[in-house]
């Protein structure tokens, strides 16, 4: 079989290439291991969160399909941050990972352009200008373009206690071979590490015992094809607990039999999502942790303890879970376990996600070292959009990250070396106060626009913006005679109730009907635009600062400066302050010193 | 900055006259080889930081100069470059003759002004605070300067601002703790770090800011200006103090229509003595251009001095609480004593007071013995202000006589002044304008940002706030120092530092 654009790798990642590289009308293969669904979410199932809503939202303007399988499978949903301002506000779905799963199956088996074939690659060969798939059942695959989602089943290896197995994730085989096909292709030294908690039976706990947290009816859907707050699925609430002295002694008096620490596990986990041990032992005055006890599906027995994340022999994680409120006669169906996997080099990938060596071959998701499903659709989309354009001589697509978490996310990939798991934090961001979830239409659209494309989703855009447009004229030069001639940005801006109700009430008493998301994102922006002017000449001033030129060798040989972040400028070579700057863990010292001494 | 690339050379001693040595300062060259022909004596004899004797020989075999050198090779050095130090015999024509030769045969440009601290500066050796601190110690004139020199290079000062600087990255820290992992982290212990970092900023800010508020115009140059009615006797009193005819004395009303200054030696360091014009509505265009000219001495002085003649008629117009010591003059004429009753109500009870005469000396006092002044004085304000103080201290046997001769009322001047200027220095102020107009804009931000913070529960804004106030500490301690700062600053250096 021959394609334009292979895809390996059927995760969040794998289909959201194939979903939007569908609407290019080219023909795609996506392979997928046999035995594991489409778009599955094998730890908590939840899409969006702070600042990973926000990148939800602008796949839904790109086109995009996590947001269409959120918005069907979601059994729960947060609106976070709501008190702390609108910028910041972020929404989040707890999903049924079946529903999900079976709604990627279902989408991706009607696209017209898309084959899926259900079988593992064992070795990849390039000839050419086209690549060589050899499969387990000696098909061979050809295709000009190659995007790799392979998740964590690059030499994955699972830990649980003294067992270890070869395999990405639970019950699934690892696609060991593969880094035999990628001799070329430079992997990050250090491997990192995930973990996940034991699953808990439903049946065998007393949610008498725990704090509700009931979907939040306001919430509104990811995907603009969708009602504002129409739900496919019935609501169920998510629960909270705590763990105590019992659990955190008993995770501590077994200090010697975790894989993480007693030098098993070597690879690196991400130090904002802690496992139990972590918490543990990092933190040894602190035996009060969260516990998220969050439902896998609406129906089924499966929960997720989010917070518990264990690779603790399984005797061991019975007698830490069932010391915690609720849990007491919990039964464990599926035990926690940490996996590491090898982690491609992101330094060797352009914007575009092609590997700057090998061209035609693009690397996608959790591969790249990125945690998250939100992080792995949004370069599937990225990887997807450019092979796509290479393949039919487009300018290659590249989001601003002065625009959108995408773009920060992509800039962030490819220029910086990481020695943690990357995870999307808005704190990211030079421009917070602009990238927010109401007004993605507005940030995304051009981009949507530039690809030519014509779905359903572009007549939304042209609709959302149009109204936009009249609206914030409107605002911007309406003079309210009956409110003493004051200007009506002003009094959107200086409402108690917030600038969305002040809108929304002027309008009403106009008799003015406007969509509801169109209100929201023009009172936001109203409210913003004043400080959002004063950041950009900030940040203008820090570009320039930004720019300038440093010599990192000669940094090395500053008594100012501390080993570890000698360590760190070395292997990441910065040519300008602002790349220095962009270094993870590098310290504020460090810049000062820098800044100082060799600006 | 038009600063060159290439090895510079300077003389790095003062160069006002001929002195016994000079030493010039030779930096960037790559290496000592270079020389071979400059030397009689290979470069293999240099170690580093070891003076070495050599003689300088020009192109014609001809010994220049018999000096000492020491090598320091980079980066170890002022300016983190290769530099030579080269002890020259100090005559004047002599070190012109060595730095002519240097540039002409040897690829080396003379220095600009502060181009030694430029490059150390760009060489990491020194940082923005660090430079003005070099500045401040290299032009003080001052112990009080020269200590804050020395606290902004490496002590105190730098470190508050460090201090200033990892606070807000803490504050900030824990605001975009509670937008990202609000989840995480329970909201009551994002609040109460918050707090905390916020008090703590607060409170530095505060005290850097109170630091910035002394009158520093006064401390950088102190000055004692004396003050008062035309004919008053201030001129006879400068030349007094000074011990010199310096100032033009007569009788005429209006004689001193400029002011005059002198140094005079004090316990603190050198203040000018400053004679002003007498104060009064002068005609003549002169005169009134003298007196305006007073009058802004005495805005800027650190120290004034009023002096009141008692036998003039409506002498006490000028009387107010703003000085710091009162002079009545003529104490060596007859009818003084009357004069000064009918003067003394009109004395503010707190400033000091010293009568003195111009043709008193101490044999003379003892003619006032007893005499219907010296309870005044004793008594007084003076006594009242220092009884156990330092002028008790100085010893002047007994109470202090009021015909103070030369030398006590230049005591008396010092002990008083010294006062002022420990009670005014004792706080550490911030001397350097640009950081003094930092502190009080971020102190002035910090205010606001901390009404804010509890007004507004929008915390994307707070953090974009909080980002403009850690742009300015950054610039405080010379990380965002735009380009003009330095050039100011390396403007400001004499040659050769």
């Amino acid at each position: 079989m021959e394609f334009d654009i292979l895809i390996l790798g059927g995760g969040h990642a794998g289909i959201e290439a194939a979903y939007i590289a569908n609407q290019y009308n080219l023909n795609i293969g996506l392979v997928s291991m046999p035995g594991v669904k489409l778009g599955s979410t094998p730890c908590n199932p939840s899409i969006g969160g702070v600042g990973k809503g926000q990148v939800v939202r602008e796949l839904d303007v790109l086109g995009g399909l996590m947001p269409i399988l959120a918005d069907r499978s979601a059994i729960q949903i947060r609106i976070l941050n709501e008190s702390k301002g609108p910028a910041v506000q972020s929404t989040r779905f707890q999903v049924d990972k079946d529903q999900y799963a079976l709604n990627a199956e279902l989408l991706l088996s009607k696209l017209e352009n898309v084959t899926i074939i259900r079988d593992k690659a064992l070795k990849i060969a390039k000839s050419h200008n086209s690549f060589e798939i050899a499969l387990e059942n000696n098909d061979l695959l050809k295709s000009k373009k190659l995007i790799v989602t392979a998740g964590t089943f690059l030499n994955g290896k699972l830990h649980t206690g003294d067992e270890t197995t070869m395999g990405g994730r639970h019950g699934c085989s690892t696609s060991a071979g593969m880094n035999d096909l990628f001799e070329g292709v430079k992997t990050l030294p250090d491997r990192f590490k995930t973990g996940t908690p034991p699953r808990l039976k439903k049946s065998s706990l007393n949610f008498e015992k725990m704090i509700p947290q009931e979907s939040d009816l306001r919430g509104e859907n990811f995907s603009s094809l969708h009602e504002r707050t129409h739900r496919f699925l019935p609501q169920i609430p998510c629960h909270i607990t705590h763990t105590n002295i019992g659990t955190m002694s008993t995770v501590r008096s077994n200090k010697e039999r975790s894989p993480m620490y007693n030098g098993k596990i070597k690879a690196v986990g991400a130090r904002y999502c802690p496992s139990l041990e972590d918490k543990a032992f990092r933190y040894p005055d602190r035996n009060d942790h969260h516990v998220f006890v969050e439902p896998e599906t609406l129906d089924g027995e499966s929960i997720y303890p989010n917070g518990i994340s264990s690779s603790l022999p399984k005797d061991v994680q019975l007698e830490f879970v069932r010391s915690i409120p609720g849990f007491e006669n919990a039964e464990v169906e599926v035990y926690g376990y940490a996996v590491e996997y090898d982690v491609v080099d992101t330094m060797e990938l352009d914007h575009t996600l092609e590997y700057k060596d090998i061209p035609g071959l693009y690397f996608a998701g959790q591969v790249n070292g990125t945690s998250g499903y939100e992080e792995a659709a949004a370069q599937g989309m990225i990887a997807g959009i450019n092979a796509c354009h290479t393949l039919i001589n487009r300018e290659p697509f590249i989001i601003d990250r002065r625009e959108s978490y995408i773009g920060v996310l992509i800039d962030d990939l490819v220029t910086l070396k990481r020695d943690e798991p990357y995870r999307l934090f808005t704190a990211r961001s030079e421009n917070r106060l602009f990238i927010r979830e109401d007004n993605s239409m507005v940030r995304l659209a051009k981009y949507r626009k530039s690809l030519d494309l014509n779905t359903e989703i572009d007549l939304k855009i042209l609709y959302f913006m149009s109204q936009y447009e009249l609206l914030a004229n409107m605002v911007k030069h309406h003079v309210a005679r009956e409110l003493n001639n004051s200007k009506l940005s002003e009094i959107i801006c200086s409402d108690k109730a917030g600038p969305v109700v002040a809108l929304e009430n002027y309008l009403s008493s106009k008799g003015a009907s406007f969509d509801q998301k169109v209100i929201a994102a023009v009172a936001i922006s109203t409210k913003y635009d004043g400080y959002i002017n004063r950041a950009n000449q900030e940040s203008a001033r820090m570009l320039n600062l930004g720019n300038k030129k440093i010599i990192w060798e000669k940094v090395l040989n500053s008594p100012n400066v501390s080993t570890e972040c000698k360590q760190r400028i070395k292997q990441h070579r910065p040519d300008t302050f602002g790349q220095l700057k962009r270094i993870e863990g590098i310290r504020p010292a460090t810049l000062v010193t820098v800044a100082s001494e060799f600006l | 900055m038009d600063y060159s690339a290439g090895p510079i050379v300077a003389c790095s001693t003062c160069l006002q006259s001929n002195a016994g040595l000079a030493v010039l300062r030779l930096s960037g060259f790559d290496s000592l080889s270079e020389f071979k022909t400059f030397f009689d004596k290979p470069a293999s004899v240099f170690s580093p930081r070891k003076q070495i004797h050599v003689n300088l020989i020009d192109n014609q075999g001809i010994v220049l100069d018999d000096v000492l050198s020491t090598f320091f090779p980079a980066p170890n050095s002022f300016t983190g470059e290769n530099v030579l130090e080269i002890s020259v015999h100090g005559n004047i024509l002599n070190v012109e003759r060595i730095i002519d030769y240097i540039t002409l045969n040897f690829n080396f440009t003379r220095a600009k002004p502060g181009e030694f601290t430029y490059r150390a500066f760009k060489n990491g050796k020194l940082n923005l605070s660090q430079v003005e601190g070099l500045d401040l110690l290299l032009n003080a004139d001052s112990n009080f300067i020269f200590k804050q020199g020395l606290s902004q290079l490496n002590g105190e000062l730098y470190i508050k601002y460090q201090e200033l600087f990892n606070t807000l990255v803490e504050l900030v820290a824990s605001v975009e703790l509670a937008i990202d992992f609000s989840d995480d982290v329970g909201s009551d212990q994002i609040s109460s770090l918050q707090n905390k970092h916020l008090n703590k900023l607060v409170k530095l800010t505060s005290e850097l800011n109170s630091r910035c508020l002394a009158p520093i115009g006064s401390l950088l140059e102190p000055s004692i200006v004396l003050f008062g009615e035309p004919n008053a006797g201030k001129s006879t009193l400068f030349n007094f103090l000074v011990n010199q005819d310096r100032a033009i004395v007569s009788d005429v009303e209006g004689t001193t229509r400029d002011f005059l200054s002198e140094s005079l030696p004090l316990d603190f360091g050198r203040v000018r003595l400053v004679d002003t014009a007498g104060i009064r509505k002068a005609t003549n265009f002169v005169e009134q251009e003298g007196i305006k000219r007073s009058k802004e001495q005495i805005d800027f002085s650190f120290f004034k001095i009023l002096v009141l003649n008692p036998f003039l008629k409506n002498n006490t117009n000028s009387i107010s609480e703003d000085f710091d010591l009162i002079v009545i003059t003529h104490a060596d004429q007859v009818d003084f004593s009357e004069c000064f009753l009918k003067l003394k109500p009109d004395l503010p009870a707190d400033v000091p007071v010293v009568l003195w005469g111009q043709h008193l000396s101490g044999s003379m006092g003892a003619d006032f013995g007893g005499g219907p002044i010296e309870p005044l004085f004793d008594s007084g304000s003076i006594g009242a202000r220092l009884a156990s103080g330092p002028i008790g201290a100085i010893s002047i046997d007994g109470p202090i006589e009021p015909g103070v001769y030369h030398d006590s009322l230049i005591r008396i001047i010092n002990i008083l002044a010294s006062i002022k200027y420990d009670n005014l220095t004792k706080s550490s102020p911030i001397i350097v304008s640009r950081q003094r107009e930092l502190i009080k804009e971020i102190s002035l931000k910090v205010k606001k940002f901390n009404d804010l913070f509890n007004e507004i529960d929008d915390i994307a804004i707070i953090s974009s706030e909080l980002s403009l106030i850690s742009n300015l500490s950054q610039e405080l301690i010379g990380v965002f120092s735009p380009d003009d700062v330095l050039h100011h600053i390396f403007n400001n250096f004499c040659i050769g530092k």
